[in-house]
């Protein structure tokens, strides 16, 4: 019953990736859900249906698509080929980036709903204070915006983990490489190995139930302390 | 401040199919624009703070231009320096006191006019300052919002009905820590609302905006108090204005009288000696109409007097009652006057509450509600 070092390293790969997907999206799905909310430009639904798609593509339309970007031969692909001799296509790389692309909608979601919550009045107050639009974002807007984007970034997180479609399109399924804890779960389905997919299942749903059961009870239900 | 204290509105701006032009220049201390919701009042102020900017026009202050569609400038709120105090206070619910104070004050280094140490004392919130805004009254988190566009030293405050959301007796209260800043700093107030107590009581000069423009200006009490403010007074609500003399003093019950005629008027204790005159304002709506006298209710005051006019204006009915001679303007509704069967020379009693009586004194009065303290708070 003892759990195999490649379920671990895949349970290892998951947690690393979906940390490294959210440090790496953070920072532009902040400034895309304020430009969301708070901005109005030509080309901003066109913007939001582009970050949503994700949401509700089929992920292995997404991982398709990323797959014929990312190939050798793709656009994005062949520039990172002839440039620095990388091919990201089935490598941890192509796993980040596809957990990313899935899971940035849902982390924008919860961005874009923090900071519509925030009364423009009290960032226009910060303004006549003597704040520009950064130090307004930074001091105003972000903390009080922190709930919702707490829990962008627990859903987000928490989609990443799980990923499967997207990743196994474009980074394939092998074992200690690209292999996730999802992907490891449909390896060990298809060998018939119960034992492995009830020790996968159970690992799986107990994350994503803390991830849920955390953001439910201490980000939307808990009592204002201001 | 520098000489020129001069404030140039000449601007247009149409807002959500509304159009407000203005044209005027602002010279004096403290200057009032009275008009109801909707006359334009909050546009104005957005476009001089830079949270709004006009179609076309000019905004110039001090012969700095904050606004020029003829050069394209448009300077942002935050390099306007410009003291924005909001109807609802709009303190940030994440920093306490202190810091919501501090927000704003470490831009300017050299030349300060305003101590913060010293405008903690004058709007007296030195105990509040460990707090949190929704710990605090609403009386309380405007006096912390004044101290915090005072704390970063404008020379230009603009001030959007910061007294509304305050009953009369509140209001009473802060109106003499907004004459101890204007006599104490150097700080031109433009001072919008739609009550015209407050705009006696501190203005040195008033305007009258309607439906997005400006309709008259001049000397508060001769404007306000003229046959000409009677259409403003419609809109924003009509205010009863006299002056009356004290007949009566008494601390201890923490009530002044009033005499009307042969009648009394009680009023909330203030620092005035038997003899005095005072400015009073009360509200239209503000009187309760009653065929009987001594009604067992908390109102202190119930004053004879007589119908001498019933006027419908839209869904109210505006009563012109005649009380020892000074002619008194009552709002009821329609079923009101029916229910009681009011119509002309009818005997009725004027029920006031003593705190629903505005002061409209010019000077900056000590009620005396609390002596200075010797605490120290942590700066």
């Amino acid at each position: 019953m003892r759990i195999t070092s490649v379920e671990v390293a895949a349970l290892t790969l998951s947690v690393k990736v979906a940390l490294l997907s959210l440090i790496i999206m953070l920072p532009p799905g902040l400034f895309i859900g304020w430009l969301l909310v708070r901005r109005d430009f030509i080309g901003k639904t066109l913007l939001n249906t582009i970050v949503m798609s994700p949401l509700v593509l089929p992920p292995v339309v997404t991982g398709y698509l990323l797959l014929i970007l990312l190939s050798k031969q793709g656009l994005i692909g062949s520039i990172l080929y002839r440039t620095l001799k990388l091919d990201i296509v089935f490598s941890p790389i192509a796993v980040v980036i596809a957990v990313s692309i899935i899971s940035f909608p849902l982390l924008v979601r919860g961005i874009m709903t923090g900071i519509a919550s925030v009364p423009m009045e009290l960032e226009n107050a910060a303004r006549t204070l003597g704040s520009n639009p950064f130090k307004v974002f930074l001091t105003i807007t972000l903390p009080l915006a922190y709930k919702g984007i707490l829990g962008g970034v627990i859903l987000g997180f928490t989609k990443s983990l799980g990923e499967f479609g997207a990743t196994y399109m474009v980074a394939g399924n092998i074992p200690g490489k690209t292999q996730t804890i999802a992907l490891s779960i449909f390896d060990a389905v298809q060998l018939g190995n119960d034992i492995a997919v009830f020790r996968l299942v159970l690992i799986s749903t107990i994350i994503a139930f803390i991830a849920i059961w955390v953001t439910e009870r201490y980000i939307y239900h808990h009592n204002d302390v201001y | 401040m520098s000489n020129n204290t001069n404030l140039t509105l000449q601007f247009i701006k149409q807002y959500n199919g509304f159009s407000f032009e203005i044209d005027c220049i602002l010279k004096e201390k403290v200057t009032a624009f009275l008009g109801a919701s909707g006359s334009g009042k909050t546009t104005l102020l957005n476009c001089i703070s830079g949270i709004l900017s006009p179609d076309q026009g000019e905004i110039v202050y001090q012969d700095r231009k904050l606004y020029s569609s003829k050069h394209k400038i448009n300077l942002p709120p935050e390099k306007r320096r410009i003291g924005y105090v909001f109807q609802e206070g709009h303190l940030f619910p994440h920093i306490n006191i202190a810091g919501n104070i501090r927000y704003g004050q470490s831009r300017r280094k050299q030349k300060q006019y305003a101590d913060v140490r010293e405008i903690i004392d004058i709007l007296e919130i030195e105990d509040l300052l460990k707090r949190y805004p929704k710990q605090l009254s609403g009386g309380q988190r405007q006096r912390v919002a004044i101290a915090r566009s005072i704390a970063m030293e404008p020379s230009l405050l603009l001030m959007d009905e910061p007294l509304a959301s305050l009953d009369s007796g509140l209001k009473n209260r802060i109106i003499p820590y907004l004459h101890h800043i204007k006599e104490r700093f150097e700080i031109q107030i433009l001072y919008v609302t739609h009550t015209i107590s407050e705009a006696m009581a501190l203005a040195d000069e008033a305007y009258i905006l309607s439906d997005g423009k400006i309709t008259a200006h001049g000397d508060p009490h001769q404007l306000l108090t003229s046959p000409s403010a009677m259409p403003i007074a419609n809109m924003t609500g009509v205010e009863n204005v006299f002056t009356l003399p004290v007949s009566k003093v008494d601390k201890e019950k923490g009530i002044t009288e009033l005499e009307i005629g042969k009648q009394t008027l009680i009023i909330p204790y203030i620092d005035r000696n038997t003899g005095d005159s005072i400015p009073i304002g009360i509200r239209a709506e503000d009187i309760i109409i009653s065929l009987e006298p001594n009604l067992p209710i908390s109102a202190r005051n119930s004053l004879k007097g007589c119908i001498d006019k019933i006027e419908k204006i839209g869904d109210k009915t505006i009563l012109s009652i005649i009380v020892e001679g000074f002619h008194l303007s009552v709002k009821i509704t329609h079923s009101a006057k029916e229910q009681l069967n009011l119509s002309q020379n009818t005997d009725v009693y004027c029920v006031i509450k003593a705190n629903a009586v505005n002061l409209l004194l010019q000077d900056s009065l000590d009620l005396s509600v609390s002596a200075p303290t010797d605490h120290q708070p942590d700066p």
